[in-house]
């Protein structure tokens, strides 16, 4: 019989990765960009490729220091072995599941808006928490072959959507670029460093089934480059139609453009199915993060709780945690755009920039790592 | 082959996840349905009138329906329209044109647009036309006869708009954004007039472009004519195709048609570096369409005579829309940000043309 790979391709990995971004893309980058930004937004997505690089060489040189088949969880709890390791993955459990229970309250939210007005919020969380609940009991290689292949569907609609958006683009919605505008492409730089520094961190979680040499720097920078473009792309096709001051208002400016546009001079109103679409990548970052969250719930509990962790039992306890905070962190739309404009973003940089690279240099400087 | 095969069984399946009804039982028949084409807002003491209007469907014989309804808010109002309709569902989602009455655009019309770019139906690239001199209710609910309304005349002008006002109507999004970026921004005018085409012994309203309405700080603030018109689309790339009269030395008068052109902004600069004036020069060419006698153009002189004519006349509309830029205070044309600068004061403008006569449209005079 023969043998199956049971190890993650970095082609996979690098998919996994773009098809993961796409959600927080859409929420967050547009708008937020634009309002740092203004029209320049689109320069500051490519912009913030430099310090994303920088990023990526450092986490590639993070993921040469793993074993064989360890994650960032195990990485962790070996960088720290003592009660601050413990701690640090406790910490990294509850941020993991809030930041799942996030984005199945962000998902809802995205239907009831598009699709389903006045729909309540629980039937979306739990149904999509279910789902992502199955697909967690699975090794993280099966997520990374589902996003290979939901990836010629997202990636083509994302394709067409930015095609047919170029009759509705605005010249001067998009010019001139002054250098006045440095200090705010500065800004709005940020908002693309965090999608993208969160896009890197992600599959991190996942290195124990990636092959040590599917790491490679000058392999992924090519995936970050496709990144930062369609980051571009995305917000000239969103402020070059609505402008930049309307763009930052809109809570999904995205999916207005989408409801704007007409394929083929026929099809219109296509936006119910585009939305339907981002499920895909809410559903393999909640079943990516509910994975990763046991796995630092296990690590974090020490030897004698360590066997309650790893039982399987512990998976849906994580998922009705994450539905919890999805319930209660966000009751109204003006939490949820707290959470999502200001909260969310700023404790995904604190993690991808601080906790994390503390954690493991600390390791590194004290040879555990 | 086998990820194609997926994404085929996961478009469909999002059809289901984006709202398509599954079962016969929920299906809606296209004729339970009022599909309303063009939508009316005006303000009615404290509230608001809604009137609504669905194309006329000529393979029934059946003509246009016409709805209107009154309420607190917009949303409200179109409750009341839709309690009162004789369809199954009065469906917004084709909404193709919305009209603001000009004495309530005089109040706001931002909360028209906050309506739109919050509404889950109506597209926000559908156009916003101001009614000059009447309210949005009277243009749609009077225009038209018993086989023609309102959104029918509406198809018609906005396929009659970028010859006539050199651009597309301007949509809900474009003014909004250009609202909230400048303060400012462009609709068209429309007015409610008598048709000029007779349907038995009365003569129908009509809906006819009048130019543009200008929008300032939320409120209408002024409108551009159709000479304005004109010469606003002469500073903005002179993308229109238009029609002049000039009288020449003989004392004739001679019709002559633009095509469409370009405008070229350049920046002049202090010796600091700061810009202090824009220099503007529009550059087309024209046929002669008509001359009131004789007329010689392969004679150099004349057609030089015609080009320094029309040079006059096209300063002189475009000087006059300057003015009133100046007047409210306002880069309606945005002639500062298409000229490379960054959002800022009024500079002066000096304008300068350069014609072409082209041809006589097939007639070799002389």
């Amino acid at each position: 019989m023969m043998k199956q790979d049971r190890t993650i391709s970095e082609n996979q990995l690098a998919v996994t990765a773009f098809v993961l971004m796409l959600s927080p893309a859409l929420r967050l980058f547009p708008s937020a960009a634009a309002e740092y930004a203004g029209h320049s937004a689109p320069l500051a997505a490519l912009l913030a490729f430099f310090p994303a690089a920088l990023y990526l060489f450092l986490v590639c040189r993070a993921a040469a220091l793993r074993r064989e088949g360890e994650g960032l969880c195990a990485m962790i709890a070996r960088a720290l072995p003592g009660r601050f390791g413990r701690m640090a993955l406790g910490i990294l459990c509850l941020w993991l599941l809030a930041y799942a229970g996030f984005v199945l309250r962000s998902g809802a939210d995205r239907f009831i808006i598009a699709v389903y007005p006045g729909a309540p919020v629980g039937f979306f969380v739990l149904t999509m928490a279910a789902a992502a609940l199955s697909a967690a009991f699975a090794p993280y290689r099966d997520a990374a072959r589902t996003a290979k292949l939901v990836f010629p569907a997202v990636g083509g609609v994302l394709a067409l959507v930015l095609v047919f958006s170029l009759g509705k683009l605005h010249a001067d919605n998009l010019l001139p670029l002054m250098p006045e505008s440095a200090a705010g492409l500065l800004g709005g730089m940020l908002p693309g460093l965090d999608v993208l520094v969160w896009t890197m961190c992600a599959p991190l979680f996942a290195l124990g089934e990636v092959k040590k040499e599917s790491c490679s720097y000058p392999r992924l920078l090519g995936a970050l480059a496709a990144g930062c473009a369609v980051l571009a792309l995305m917000s000239t096709a969103v402020i070059g139609s609505f402008g930049a001051a309307l763009s930052s208002s809109l809570s999904w400016p995205f999916f207005s453009l989408v409801r704007n546009l007409v394929f083929f001079r026929s099809v219109e109103r296509a936006e119910a199915l585009v939305v339907a679409l981002w499920v895909f990548p809410d559903f393999l970052i909640v079943s990516l993060f509910l994975r990763a969250a046991r796995e630092a719930l296990a690590l974090s509990l020490g030897r004698r709780l360590q066997s309650l962790a790893d039982a399987r039992a512990a998976l849906p306890l994580c998922a009705a945690a994450a539905c919890v905070f999805a319930m209660l962190a966000a009751p109204d739309a003006a939490a949820l755009s707290l959470l999502s404009q200001t909260v969310i973003p700023a404790a995904n940089l604190f993690f991808a920039l601080v906790f994390l690279p503390l954690i493991l240099l600390t390791g590194k400087r004290k040879g555990r790592l | 082959m086998k990820r194609l095969l997926i994404s085929g069984i996961c478009l469909p399946l999002c059809l289901v996840l984006g709202g398509c009804a599954l079962f016969p039982s929920a299906l809606r028949g296209m004729e339970s349905l009022a599909l309303v084409q063009a939508l009316g807002v005006d303000r009615e003491g404290d509230g608001v009138r809604l009137s609504m209007v669905t194309a006329a469907d000529s393979s029934r014989g059946e003509g246009p329906v016409r709805m209107s309804g009154g309420g607190a808010t917009i949303a409200d109002a179109a409750e009341d329209a839709a309690s009162h309709a004789s369809e199954e569902r009065v469906f917004c989602a084709h909404t193709g044109y919305v009209l603001l009455g000009e004495e309530s655009a005089r109040e706001d019309v931002s909360a028209v647009l906050r309506y739109i770019c919050r509404s889950r139906e109506i597209r926000m690239d559908v156009p916003l036309l101001i009614v000059r001199g009447a309210s949005a209710e009277e243009a749609l609910l009077r225009s038209g006869g018993e086989r023609v309304g309102a959104a029918e005349l509406l198809d018609a002008l906005a396929s009659s708009a970028p010859a006539r006002l050199g651009r597309e109507l301007p949509s809900v999004a474009r003014i909004a954004g250009r609202l909230e970026d400048g303060g400012c921004a462009l609709a068209a005018a429309v007015a409610c007039t008598p048709s000029s085409e007779l349907d038995g012994k009365e003569q129908p309203m009509t809906l006819a472009l009048v130019g543009l309405a200008v929008l300032r700080d939320d409120r209408l603030a002024a409108f551009l004519g159709p000479e304005d018109t004109v010469g606003a689309d002469l500073l903005c790339g002179a993308q229109g195709v238009h029609s002049f009269v000039v009288t020449d030395r003989a004392g004739q008068r001679v019709t002559l048609q633009t095509a469409p052109g370009r405008t070229e902004l350049n920046v002049l600069r202090g010796e600091d570096g700061e810009p202090e004036r824009i220099e503007a020069t529009i550059r087309l060419s024209a046929a002669v369409v008509e001359i009131d006698g004789e007329g010689a153009l392969s004679d150099g002189d004349y057609a030089d005579e015609l080009a320094a004519l029309l040079e006059r006349e096209l300063l002189r509309r475009a000087g006059a829309v300057l003015r009133l830029e100046r007047t409210l205070g306002a880069d309606l044309l945005l002639l500062r940000e298409r000229a490379g600068l960054g959002a800022g004061e009024l500079l002066p403008v000096r304008l300068s043309a350069a014609v072409r006569i082209s041809h006589a449209n097939d007639v070799r005079d002389g």
